[in-house]
């Protein structure tokens, strides 16, 4: 198993994708089986593949791991979303972005430090860079959600009913989902700055971390983005801020991931010496 | 296939003629328990619809009453011979495969009033339940009500026909309303007059789990009267505005002339709202809804047009799935009658094999006993030719046979078979 590599995972989410998008073309009883098998079977190589190349799985301890782990919550996501609702095409957004973060982890070279660490520093780090895995996950399902919301909505102002081949989720779940995900991402983000901060106060071990890197800046401004829209826009009603809130903080998420991809940045690095 | 099916429909009479020869499920249940009296050895199954009533019987053996007899027969259960004959014109009557062609058609939902309705097929399961209870569905009803069933959920699963909505509370609700909302339980609905479709409209909703409804009319007794119905409450005319500030859908069916609700009424109340979605039902020929306020924030606003638009195209898309809904009918038919022809061929080929098996068996032992010298190789050398050649005397006639009863049961060809080699009954 450890001749596994990228490519036979990305190949597996790969037709997967495609058969998804053939939901909008025809109907098909058998589609939703045959995407399922290839999610698995992708998911299978995935978890191999994150086993044994990353050494210390699942510490996420580079950049690539952390592409690569997030790719695997979000095809753990799509197949947890399409088994409550089987007639939406989730795998249509979230595989993509799943195939993007794969495209990410195949850009940033794999600069994984043997360096030993204490213990307790090791909690500190997988707690920061865990709890940032897990916002990213939850504003990619806000994103997804925010999507299919701002489709639904187009739909109903267009007064035409819906899509024959597949269903997308009321406009009350998608904000539901949005809300949960966006709330869930302020939580983590905060977790993952406070244990940041610890690290950067108390392990002189992450002390060329400088608060001028993208990724801080770019955790600090999305949790103030995060903290200030969310609570003014979800303590009201309205959907569709909500849904763009939901895309424009995934969006930037995005941004601040590619200039940390883009110029190499050392934070994850420096976070685990 | 000895099948045959009486009956009337919607479009063979009218509702008053209907209605004269309508059973309820008692009625049903008696009428089958009578047959069963009177024609023990004819299996039964008797559908009874708003829009139809339609007699289905069958027997395994040649011998099946005449048309007549069954209509008599369904007269005298329904409303006494006499007056019964009043109504023979209207019934319509069918054999084999045109029958078992109706019944796929009308279980798919491809001869109901509103093509493609699904409540078709759990009638025509209940019916079945029903005959299958008393007693009078037999070896071809079950099969035939079996492969009906199975058809109705080939079409279900292979076209469209019930996928696109006809009706506009139907579109309303399943179209549009469940669309923004989850649920509907919780969900506040305001009721503005008391006109039919809006009624309709209010039935889907408490079908789907609506539970909060206030009615209001200017006449607040029929408000009243609707309220009631649906376990609501009403409240003043004046008070619509102070109503609208925490619904979720507002369905509108007055027959007021000018619009009951402005945009700058509805401005009014947009900041107490909250951004709360707004889904409005405009039923009313002039509008009641002024259309300016489906710009409005949170609001999705349907007027009888819209809907209206969505009804026909739907109509049209049923309309372009019924000849593949056909050619499955067609196909499960024809798949029907091979299997019952060649059913009953197979009966005169199995009895035939048999005879010439014993013939075979009994020449053997004879052979065998005159020539006690023969090694075992040998006799089964011996065997195997008699095999042989039973097996290539019968090709031939089999074949022709078999072709034969790919278009219908060759009664003829079975019955000369039957006398040539002095066969049982079959």
């Amino acid at each position: 198993m450890s001749g596994v590599g990228i490519v036979c995972f990305t190949s597996c989410y790969l037709i997967a994708l495609c058969l998804e998008i053939t939901r909008v073309f025809f109907r098909s009883a058998i589609r939703n089986a045959f995407v399922l098998l290839w999610i698995l079977a992708g998911l299978t190589a995935h978890t191999f593949y994150l086993y044994y190349h990353t050494a210390v799985f699942p510490e996420v301890n580079s950049a690539r791991t952390y592409f690569l782990v997030s790719a695997w919550g979000l095809v753990i996501a799509s197949i947890c979303l399409s088994h409550f609702r089987p007639k939406t095409p989730f795998g249509i957004v979230l595989l993509p972005l799943a195939l993007l973060l794969i495209g990410g982890a195949i850009l940033v070279p794999d600069t994984l430090n043997s360096v030993q660490r204490s213990e307790f520093n090791l909690i500190y780090r997988n707690i920061h860079t865990g709890t940032f895995f897990l916002a990213t996950l939850a504003l990619s399902i806000g994103f997804t959600a925010g999507v299919l919301y701002l489709i639904q909505d187009r739909q109903l102002r267009l007064k035409r009913p819906p899509f024959s081949l597949f269903l997308l989720p009321s406009l009350e779940w998608s904000l539901k989902i949005c809300r949960y995900s966006v709330w869930s991402a302020l939580f983590f983000l905060a977790t993952s700055i406070v244990f940041g901060v610890l690290l950067k106060l108390n392990f002189s071990v992450s002390r060329n971390v400088s608060i001028f890197d993208p990724l801080v800046i770019g955790s600090i401004i999305l949790f103030i983005a995060l903290a200030c829209f969310s609570e003014k826009l979800f303590s009201s009603a309205k959907g569709k801020p909500a849904a763009l809130l939901a895309l424009f903080i995934f969006s930037f998420l995005i941004l601040v991931l590619l200039l940390a991809v883009l110029l190499n940045n050392s934070h994850w690095q420096e976070v685990v010496r | 296939m000895n099948l045959r099916c009486i009956g009337i429909d919607h479009q063979s009479s009218s509702l008053e003629v209907r209605e004269l020869l309508a059973f309820s499920p008692q009625q049903t249940a008696e009428a089958l328990t009578a047959w069963l009296g009177q024609q023990p050895d004819i299996e039964a199954v008797l559908l009874s619809t708003c829009n139809r009533t339609e007699f289905y019987f069958a027997s395994e053996t040649n011998e099946i009453p005449e048309i007549e007899t069954a209509v008599k027969f369904l007269f005298s259960q329904k409303q006494g011979p006499e007056k019964g004959f009043t109504l023979a014109s209207h019934i319509f009557s069918l054999a084999g495969l045109d029958a078992v062609k109706h019944l796929f058609s009308v279980a798919s939902g491809l001869d109901s009033m509103v093509l493609g309705e699904v409540q078709i097929l759990s009638q025509v399961k209940a019916a079945y339940q029903t005959a299958d209870g008393i007693g009078t569905v037999g070896a071809i009803l079950h099969t035939v009500f079996q492969a009906a069933f199975n058809t109705a959920k080939q079409i279900a699963a292979q076209t469209e026909l019930h996928r696109h909505r006809v009706s506009i509370p139907s579109i309303a609700v399943s179209d549009f309303a469940s669309q923004i909302f989850e649920v509907f339980e919780g969900k506040k609905i305001c009721v503005f007059g008391a006109g039919e479709m809006g009624q309709e409209t209010v039935r889907y909703l408490i079908e789907n789990g609506a539970k909060s409804l206030t009615v209001l009319n200017r006449s607040r007794e029929r408000a009243e009267q609707l309220a009631a119905q649906f376990n609501g409450r009403t409240a003043d005319w004046n008070l619509r505005f102070d109503e609208l500030k925490n619904a979720d859908m507002l369905i509108s069916t007055t027959g007021a002339s000018e619009p009951v609700l402005t945009l700058a009424d509805y401005r009014k109340i947009e900041p107490l709202r909250n951004g709360k979605p707004l889904f409005i039902l405009d039923l009313s020929v002039p509008r009641d809804i002024d259309k300016e306020i489906a710009n409005c924030s949170g609001v999705y606003l349907y007027s009888i047009d819209d809907l209206q638009e969505v009804c026909l195209r739907n109509r049209l898309q049923r309309d372009k799935e019924i000849p593949k809904a056909v050619s499955i009918v067609e196909r499960s038919a024809d798949e029907l009658l091979q299997r019952f022809n060649h059913r009953n061929s197979g009966k005169v080929i199995e009895r035939l094999r048999e005879k010439l098996s014993q013939i075979q068996a009994q020449e053997l032992e004879r052979l065998f006993h005159k020539l006690p010298e023969l090694s075992e190789k040998e006799r089964e050398e011996i065997s195997y030719a008699f095999q042989r050649f039973a097996g290539k005397f019968l090709h031939q006639p089999l074949e022709t046979l078999r072709d034969a009863s790919r278009e219908e049961t060759p009664f003829k060809l079975l019955d000369a078979l039957a006398r040539l080699f002095r066969l049982r009954e079959f």
